[in-house]
């Protein structure tokens, strides 16, 4: 059930995350075109310039969580690795992790009220929702927390108790860190 | 009780609002014998525009120097239309505007607890450019870049190809010819330099662009009656220096490029330009009841 | 100030505590949200407004480019013509690097797109050259700190707009203490290939050789010309020419290399989001901590500290460009510059030195925070390309670090290296 889950997690989020980190290469890249054809009196978009930026702030917001997983996120373990005994060790990762999620609720938390409080606001050059953006921070926390759970429910190795054989000689390949 | 009043501008201290911000801020300051502790910031020491309005709102800040259209005009799009082309006479026109439709912003945007007054001009927009630009013909086809969907339309009504673009880039934009043109108020040019990168300024006068203080209405009103009433009077005398010097600063601007070796165009065919962007005010009657009240309201002022 | 220092004694507590770097950072902010009455919804604010910026985009769009150029042996191509090019030379592609982001930094003026963009052609390319990772990414992240020295440069421009210093002046200050720069990098890059003891086998320079490699690579080759050519024809800016590396990327793996599988595409922008993801949220965080400092009002600490206790010009600008180095190990350039502009340009004032020279000096000096660990950017675009943690690349950039402080001294005290070329005007 938890395994079964967390692999639809994982394909929700990785679908997210590649339609819209194409999407914004694609965009910026019709842009760029669109400058050399005002021949066809056809125009860049004026909305172009803001929905990239804030296409990128949802590749931020998904890929924090990716990055638990991935063990990518920059860190100091200079002290932590000092730390002889693996018992001691487990419980500071924990205390660790569990201050980190309490965070990650508040930025929850306070993203929530700032996407809801700005249903009706409007991105500047298109009538479009700034919520839709502000949500990427709620959502992205969110997918962080997951992650956590995991983390503590099955230990660091989570991702390769997660996916079946096949997938977790790709995984350990793409996650040398 | 001493009160607070954290005060904030996306703009450069050294320019108009800026200096007027700073004598908005001393001025509360002598006036109220310590009983409030007013300060404030400048260009993007607390974050950009948006950021700033944010925070005005939501209590880190008691108020925000902000642009009606790109500030709470996200909430209440409407306002955009402070900054459209040819739709005021002159500067002197617009402060008459601003002032007039204080009320009516304030109502505005009282749902997302702002008060607004004390309107200023930022001066009025002209196009600098790569090539002159004396005629509309001139202006076919170039690639010119605005901060937003007005000026995209606007540019498109004079047949140039609007591109928006971070403020930022620009300078190396034009340099390598990414654009071949830009606009704002001269002040604005000269506050960046983009004259040592594209040489000829046309005096279209096409836009003008604003400011109003925005205030947090909550905090406002729990001020004791004399010191909202001070705050006020003390906003409205800062936008009167605002004015005063915001003048004297355009046409030194312009005397600076042209020491920088600056051509100045002016217009032969003003009529033609504010013809040709005659139908975007039909466009934006037509998004709506509160866009055709608004545009209303503010023509109605002379 | 003392407060300031408190605010990075804790900062520091939590990093080495063991927490992810950002969240140690928005920790700190936190705590002193809640200790100076904030609303707590300034994080998230900050947060969103921190990397909400056009020009950052070039994080992206670069590292998606590298990851394709990897995967579709643009990379490899690159080292056999530079290898055939400066193979005679011991520490050869480390020049390359070096000389890369000069020329780079010649037509562009971000540090973060020179980093994502060199790095992700050079560093897995020394790294199959024999070059130890650290320090591929050492050299990178050095380096990168050229481009915005020599101009254009981004941090001169936000530098004249807050001071009104005319932009093309300080341009001209930067060009020769960029170059200077570029030069001592260069001679520590040969000290350090002997230190190391790398043999990479060098070979005489030989024409048939190079014309061999040319012919052969010349698909790869298109790529720096491509990103380079875009820029300079103004078809596209700095960020933008990212999707263009991209898109020819894309056509050479598919159609030319035939190396690229369409399924590669998957694994291509998964890395490269968690790699963006990683330096972006540390920026992110960062700008909601220079917040606090702001409201902290520690700039005109700084500068009555340094102007009326100090007192002395000399004195007082070597601490300010201490309190700089400090900053700057926590803070970006362009949260520094913006933090800072206004009054780097009081304190020069008010000792009396030349203001091109002194804000030349002091940009240069908030670029160092770029590099700096355990926050900067350039050095984390690196670390991400490289795949390598933070604390293994801080030794060997130690020197690179000391090379452009080395740079900022000379150029203090020996005025005439800035102001040579703007008084020529
Ligand atoms: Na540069
Ligand atoms: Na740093």
């Amino acid at each position: 059930m938890a395994k079964t889950f967390y692999v639809w997690f994982d394909r929700i989020r990785t679908v997210m995350l590649i339609s819209i980190s194409s999407f914004t290469v694609i965009l910026c890249f019709i842009q760029i075109v669109l400058r050399y054809f005002t021949f066809l009196s056809l125009r860049p978009f004026a909305w172009g310039d803001e929905v990239l930026r804030l296409c990128a702030i949802w590749v931020i917001f998904l890929g924090i969580s990716l990055g638990v997983r991935k063990n990518a996120h920059f860190r100091v373990d200079l002290f932590l690795n000092k730390i002889k005994s693996p018992k001691a060790r487990q419980v500071v990762d924990t205390i660790i992790d569990a201050l980190v999620m309490m965070v990650l609720i508040l930025l929850t938390y306070y993203g929530g009220i700032y996407a809801m409080s700005n249903i009706t606001s409007s991105l500047q050059n298109i009538d479009m929702s700034m919520a839709w953006f502000y949500a990427a921070i709620p959502v992205g926390c969110i997918f962080e927390i997951i992650e956590y759970i995991y983390k503590l429910a099955y230990g660091k190795d989570y991702p390769e108790k997660m996916f079946p054989q096949k997938q977790r000689v790709t995984l350990a390949n793409s996650s040398t860190k | 009780k001493v009160y607070q009043l954290r005060t904030s501008t996306n703009l450069a201290g050294t320019g108009t609002i800026g200096r007027g911000l700073t004598y908005f801020v001393d001025l509360v300051n002598k006036k109220s014998n310590g009983r409030i502790k007013a300060t404030a910031n400048y260009g993007a020491e607390l974050g950009n525009q948006s950021e700033q309005v944010e925070m005005c709102r939501t209590g880190s800040l008691e108020m925000v120097v902000a642009a009606p259209g790109t500030g709470p005009g996200t909430w209440v799009p409407q306002l955009m239309m402070f900054e459209f082309p040819y739709l005021f006479k002159d500067n002197d026109h617009y402060r008459r505007v601003l002032k007039g439709m204080e009320g009516e912003v304030s109502r505005l945007v009282q749902p997302y607890n702002f008060v607004a007054v004390a309107g200023q001009s930022q001066g009025s927009r002209d196009m600098l450019t790569k090539k002159p630009v004396e005629k509309l013909e001139d202006l076919a086809n170039m690639k010119m870049r605005g901060p937003n969907a007005v000026y995209i339309s606007m540019f498109k009504a004079l047949g140039a190809a609007g591109t928006t673009m971070d403020w930022n880039e620009i300078y190396t934009a034009l340099q390598t010819g990414v654009i071949d043109g830009m606009e704002a108020s001269p002040s604005m040019i000269n506050s960046m330099k983009f004259q040592d990168v594209a040489k000829n300024l046309t005096i279209t006068d096409h836009i003008i662009a604003c400011v109003y203080y925005f205030f947090n209405d909550k905090w406002l009103s729990s001020l004791p009656s004399d010191l909202k009433q001070l705050v006020l009077d003390c906003a409205q005398e800062a936008a009167q220096y605002q004015a005063k010097i915001d003048d004297e600063d355009q046409i030194a601007s312009l005397n600076k490029m042209q020491a920088g070796g600056v051509t100045i165009h002016q217009l032969k065919d003003k009529d033609k330009w504010v013809a040709a962007c005659k139908p975007m005010l039909n466009e934006y009657r037509a998004k709506g009841k509160e866009w055709n009240d608004f545009i209303d309201k503010l023509l109605a002022i002379q | 100030m003392w407060q300031i220092f408190f605010v990075f004694a804790i900062l520091l507590a939590f990093i080495f505590a063991g927490f992810p770097i950002y969240m140690a950072i928005i920790l700190t902010t936190i705590s002193f949200m809640v200790g100076m009455h904030l609303p707590l919804n300034l994080v998230v604010i900050k947060m969103f407004g921190s990397v909400n910026s056009f020009s950052l985009m070039a994080i992206p769009f670069f590292i998606i480019a590298g990851n394709i150029m990897a995967k579709s042996d643009i990379t490899d191509k690159i080292v056999d013509l530079s290898d055939s090019l400066v193979g005679q030379f011991k520490g050869g592609l480390g020049h390359v690097n070096i000389l890369a982001s000069m020329f780079f930094g010649g037509i562009q003026g971000s540090g973060i797109a020179d980093a994502s963009a060199i790095g992700g052609m050079l560093i897995p390319a020394m790294e199959k050259q024999g070059y130890d990772k650290d320090y591929a990414v050492a050299v990178t992240a050095g380096s990168s700190m050229l481009s915005p020295i020599i101009p254009p440069s981004i941090a001169m421009i936000l530098y004249s707009y807050y001071t009104e210093i005319p932009v093309s002046k300080l341009f001209l200050g930067g060009i020769v203490p960029g170059f200077g720069i570029a030069l001592l990098q260069m001679i520590w890059n040969r000290i350090e290939y002997s230190r190391r003891g790398y043999n990479i086998p060098t070979h005489k320079f030989s024409i048939r050789k190079l014309g061999h490699t040319l012919a052969h690579s010349i698909g790869a080759l298109l790529m720096p010309f491509i990103i380079i050519g875009g820029i300079i024809s103004g078809i596209v800016t700095a960020t933008e020419s990212g999707v263009l590396a991209i898109v020819y990327g894309l056509v050479y793996g598919f159609f030319i290399s035939k190396k690229l599988k369409l399924r590669d595409l998957v694994g291509i922008l998964k890395d490269s989001a968690v790699t963006t993801a990683v330096v972006m949220i540390t920026i992110a965080a960062t700008g909601a901590l220079s917040n606090v400092l702001v409201r902290m009002r520690f700039q005109s600490n700084v500068l009555n500290y340094v102007v009326n206790t100090i007192g002395n010009p000399v004195l007082g600008t070597l601490f300010l460009m201490f309190v700089i180095l400090v900053l700057g190990m926590f803070l970006d350039p362009t949260v520094l510059i913006a933090m800072l502009a206004p009054t780097i340009l009081g304190i020069g004032n008010a000792f009396g030195f030349n203001p091109i020279h002194y804000g030349v000096v002091m940009v240069i000096m908030m670029q160092v925070g770029a590099i700096t660990p355990p926050v900067g950017s350039f050095l984390f675009v690196s670390c991400a390309i490289g795949n390598l943690p933070i604390e293994k690349a801080t030794v060997p950039l130690i020197p690179f670090i000391v090379t452009v402080l080395l740079g900022i001294l000379i150029s203090f005290f020996v005025p005439q290296i800035v102001m040579f070329l703007p008084n020529l005007l």
